[in-house]
């Protein structure tokens, strides 16, 4: 007999977790190799190009490829995974409670999110000189997979992905976003670190609530 | 005991189920006929609760579907493939499964439900390289391995031999025995004849009693 022991780490959750980890990085294994492209141009370009964006007083204004590049292939690399892991794989079982399972998928994003960080980093030795940039960069990088793997569960990932670019390009020539803002070396201000969290904390936090309420009122394709 | 009362379903402007109201007796075994596409999998769902009805109530024991919880507890069930993971041994989704509920994960049951359903315990290959055939055996063991007094099976005939239909004969005449609460689905009558007390046709996201 195995036993079940109560906490979060007993065999039972961490068998869950590892099962839907499978489940997550098993599909976009491919799509990992999507990972050179960017990867690639901080090697070429090198990271400060890559990373730089454009000033919010350049002018004329031109949207930063690079920047915007690095900025979307996180989410083309996750796709669907999540949206599968709740809509399709989810546990068939009333005992597996939904905090536990949502708690799951942040914990498995998280450790995406620390993949694309490093890779990014070692890529670029954009910490190098911009430490206080790259830590931030780093919690940006958790807050948006965590804020996208909830709404792919909502709406489809391509509409998702897709609202991303256009709000991105979007800030580019606005500038009145701040946690987008602060992804651009040339727009990072520490002052703003704070506003930037604080509105990540606030899409994160909403949406919770939003997934946790959606997730009596949907269907399950299984 | 399982009710179901006037649900509905509409998917994509399209009524999946029209006002489909049934009563399972607890130890009663009823089967639901009907052709491809005529709504049988998806009753099955919306008891399971993975599918929430438009309109209408389901109730299983009493308790109506995602009120205390997201999906039914205590019903053993089998829709085949799609509900197993591809990438896993047989004995890893079954183990997944036990892992999920409030049973303890005993090994040694989980080796005798996959010798029960004719298939090899030490098979260590992903169920993606079973045949159809093998897969249905491995979503009849994830019916059977928790021992629930309700159990659902989705076309457990799919992919079944002469000899597995056989089988599947004895092991359903058991479950009857056992006084286990059966909604078996099929498009076979015959099958269906021989394993449920009654029958119900499903057409087009209607029930109606079967003539004979």
């Amino acid at each position: 007999m195995v036993s079940q022991s109560e906490g979060f780490f007993n065999p039972k959750n961490l068998m869950v977790l590892k099962r839907n980890a499978c489940l997550f990085y098993g599909r976009p294994k491919f799509r990992l190799l999507l990972l050179i492209v960017p990867i690639l141009l901080m090697v070429i370009a090198g990271g400060r190009s890559v990373f730089y964006g454009i000033s919010i007083t350049a002018l004329p204004k031109s949207v930063p490829y690079y920047w915007l590049i690095q900025l979307i292939m996180p989410l083309l690399i996750m796709g669907e995974s999540s949206r599968r892991l709740f809509r399709h794989d989810i546990i068939l079982s009333p005992r597996v409670s939904l905090n536990h399972y949502l708690l799951d998928n942040l914990l498995i994003v998280g450790s995406f999110s620390l993949l694309i960080w490093i890779s990014y980093g070692l890529a670029s030795f954009i910490f190098l000189n911009h430490a206080l940039f790259w830590s931030y960069f780093g919690l940006h990088l958790l807050f948006i997979n965590s804020i996208y793997s909830l709404l792919a569960v909502l709406f489809k990932p391509t509409m998702v992905i897709l609202v991303g670019l256009i709000l991105s390009v979007f800030n580019v020539f606005s500038g009145d976003i701040s946690f987008l803002n602060l992804t651009m070396i040339a727009r990072f201000s520490v002052p703003d670190v704070w506003v930037g969290l604080f509105e990540l904390c606030l899409i994160l936090g909403g949406l919770l609530v939003l997934v946790r309420w959606a997730f009596n009122r949907i269907d399950y394709t299984l | 005991m399982i009710e179901l009362k006037d649900v509905s379903k509409t998917l994509s402007h399209r009524e999946i189920l029209r006002h489909v109201s049934l009563e399972i007796k607890d130890g009663e075994s009823l089967g639901l006929n009907g052709p491809n596409g005529s709504g049988k999998t998806i009753i099955l769902k919306t008891i399971l609760g993975f599918v929430r009805p438009s309109s209408g109530e389901v109730l299983v024991n009493g308790v109506p579907n995602r009120a205390k919880t997201l999906f039914a507890t205590a019903i053993g069930f089998s829709l085949g493939e799609e509900a197993l993971l591809p990438n896993f041994s047989a004995t890893k989704n079954l183990e997944l499964i036990v892992l999920t509920t409030d049973h303890e994960l005993n090994r040694q049951v989980i080796r005798e439900a996959l010798i029960r359903v004719e298939l090899n315990p030490d098979d260590r290959r992903p169920i993606k390289f079973f045949s159809l055939g093998m897969k249905q055996r491995v979503s009849l063991a994830a019916a059977l391995i928790n021992n629930e007094p309700t159990m659902i099976f989705d076309e457990p005939t799919n992919g079944i031999d002469k000899k597995g239909q056989l089988f599947l004969r004895e092991l359903f005449s058991e479950l009857w025995g056992q006084h286990k609460t059966l909604i078996i689905t099929s498009h076979d009558e015959t099958f269906l004849n021989d394993v449920t007390d009654r029958i119900l046709e499903v057409s087009a996201g209607e029930v109606t009693a079967s003539e004979e």
